[in-house]
């Protein structure tokens, strides 16, 4: 883990999968199911088979990590709640926009 | 998540009476006097901006206008039960509480702006408890801690060249009151999106036994602009016009965000009409491009009109053969 930074100079950066799996303490396997189903997005994908991630991605995965552990949700909850978070930060996006 | 309370009625200067139109008014006046390009006194105009723009955040939203004249200070404050929920405990247990017992710490913000809605879900170990690992450690011992959520309200400005913001973080310890406030910079890069996340690895709650400490997540939130609105990296800007410039065409002068700009206005715009200026946007984020500018026409009825003008509005309806329902 890096040491406590002043300030976040990790922001932009992309993480390899094995960076992600330690810093969500998710496994590289489980990983690839969400990205499978949509949970999560790789942002760039070259080579295709090393995927890289941005802190959205963390983020959802940290998420669901409490939902799993701590929320007691099982695997098709976490895939359904994803995708309600995910539209009504969609939603928010828009109405603060015509909001104005 | 204002570190002290804070009367929005009063730094928008209107009453708890007010309709949604007023306070977008008043806040559209004082956000361009106090805008920190054209303010007399940069640094007060900063920290008035900052008010008005956290002010507007929540009264220019119902719902988080409802709560805050129903809860008053406490109107943010994570894991206060919903009414009707009496026997919802405010701390939830969290297994991973250093502590051992499952009271969370606490997290409280200054200087980010606002709170967030999953905040009370997802952060701050406050009513649901918080982020525990997801596999589980050989040593049981081990407790990683919880990750912090919340927002930060961020100005056009600050998405178009950058900035560097400063965050205080106080946290208190639920078994022994002791409050702690640590102080750090937190980067908003050029070209942030409303809705990105910004990480700040490890200023989450410490680990314990060996545990790593959990991240900050800072979710951006646009502030509102007196003037524009944020679609992605594209701007929308509405422009006022009397009927006829919009008949005959004009030339308008806008305040942009990176200097003036002179817009011709073709003649026969119609109502809603977009003009598009490329590349006046924001910036993209990761790139050297930026989104458009879309100038949008709203054409303004006079309220009064004089009786000379009264007279050639008649005799524009007998001489003029539109006719819209045609």
């Amino acid at each position: 883990m890096k040491p406590s930074q002043e300030r976040n100079d990790n922001f932009g950066e992309l993480y390899t999968i094995e960076t992600v799996e330690r810093i969500t303490h998710i496994s590289k396997d489980r990983i690839l199911v969400y990205q499978q189903y949509g949970i999560i997005t790789a942002v760039s994908s070259a080579p295709p088979e090393e995927p890289r991630f941005d802190d959205e991605a963390v983020h959802k995965l940290r998420r669901i990590s409490l939902l799993l552990s701590e929320y007691g949700v099982n695997e098709k909850g976490v895939l359904a709640l994803s995708a309600l978070i995910d539209e009504v930060e969609r939603l928010r996006k828009e109405i603060r926009f015509l909001r104005g | 998540m204002a570190a002290a309370f804070q009367d929005y009625y009063q730094t928008l200067g209107v009453a708890r009476t007010s309709g949604a139109d007023e306070i977008k008014k008043a806040f559209r006046a004082l956000a361009r006097k106090y805008h920190p390009d054209v303010a007399k006194d940069k640094k007060e105009g900063e920290a008035r901006f900052k008010e008005i723009n956290e002010a507007y955040e929540v009264l220019g939203d119902p719902e988080k206008r409802k709560k805050y004249d129903e809860l008053g200070e406490n109107w943010d404050k994570p894991g206060v039960p919903p009414s009707g929920w009496n026997d919802f405990p405010r701390h939830q247990a969290g297994g991973d509480s250093p502590g051992g017992n499952g009271a969370a710490r606490e997290f409280h913000f200054e200087g980010t702006g606002f709170s967030d809605f999953f905040e009370q879900f997802f952060g701050q170990g406050g009513g649901f408890g918080g982020f525990s690992s997801a596999t589980r450690q050989p040593d049981d011992d081990i407790h990683h801690g919880r990750d912090v959520e919340g927002a930060i309200l961020v100005t056009l400005d600050e998405v178009m060249h950058g900035a560097v913001r400063q965050i205080s973080l106080r946290s208190v310890d639920p078994h022994t009151g002791e409050a702690k406030t640590e102080s750090f910079k937190v980067r908003i890069p050029k070209g942030a999106l409303e809705g990105q996340t910004i990480r700040v690895p490890g200023k989450g709650e410490p680990g314990a036994g060996g545990g790593e400490a959990g991240h900050l997540f800072l979710r951006v939130r646009l502030a509102s602009h007196p003037d524009f609105r944020a679609l992605g990296a594209d701007l929308y800007y509405d422009l006022p016009l009397a009927p006829w410039e919009a008949v005959l065409g004009t030339t308008v002068r806008i305040h942009g965000l990176d200097g003036d700009l002179d817009m011709k206005i073709p003649a026969g715009t119609a109502n809603g009409r977009r003009l598009r200026l490329r590349g006046r946007g924001l910036p993209k984020p990761k790139s050297d491009e930026r989104g458009d500018l879309y100038v949008v026409a709203e054409i303004e009825m006079p309220e009064k009109i004089g009786a000379k003008e009264k007279e050639l509005w008649e005799q524009l309806r007998r001489e003029s053969s539109f006719n819209p329902r045609d």
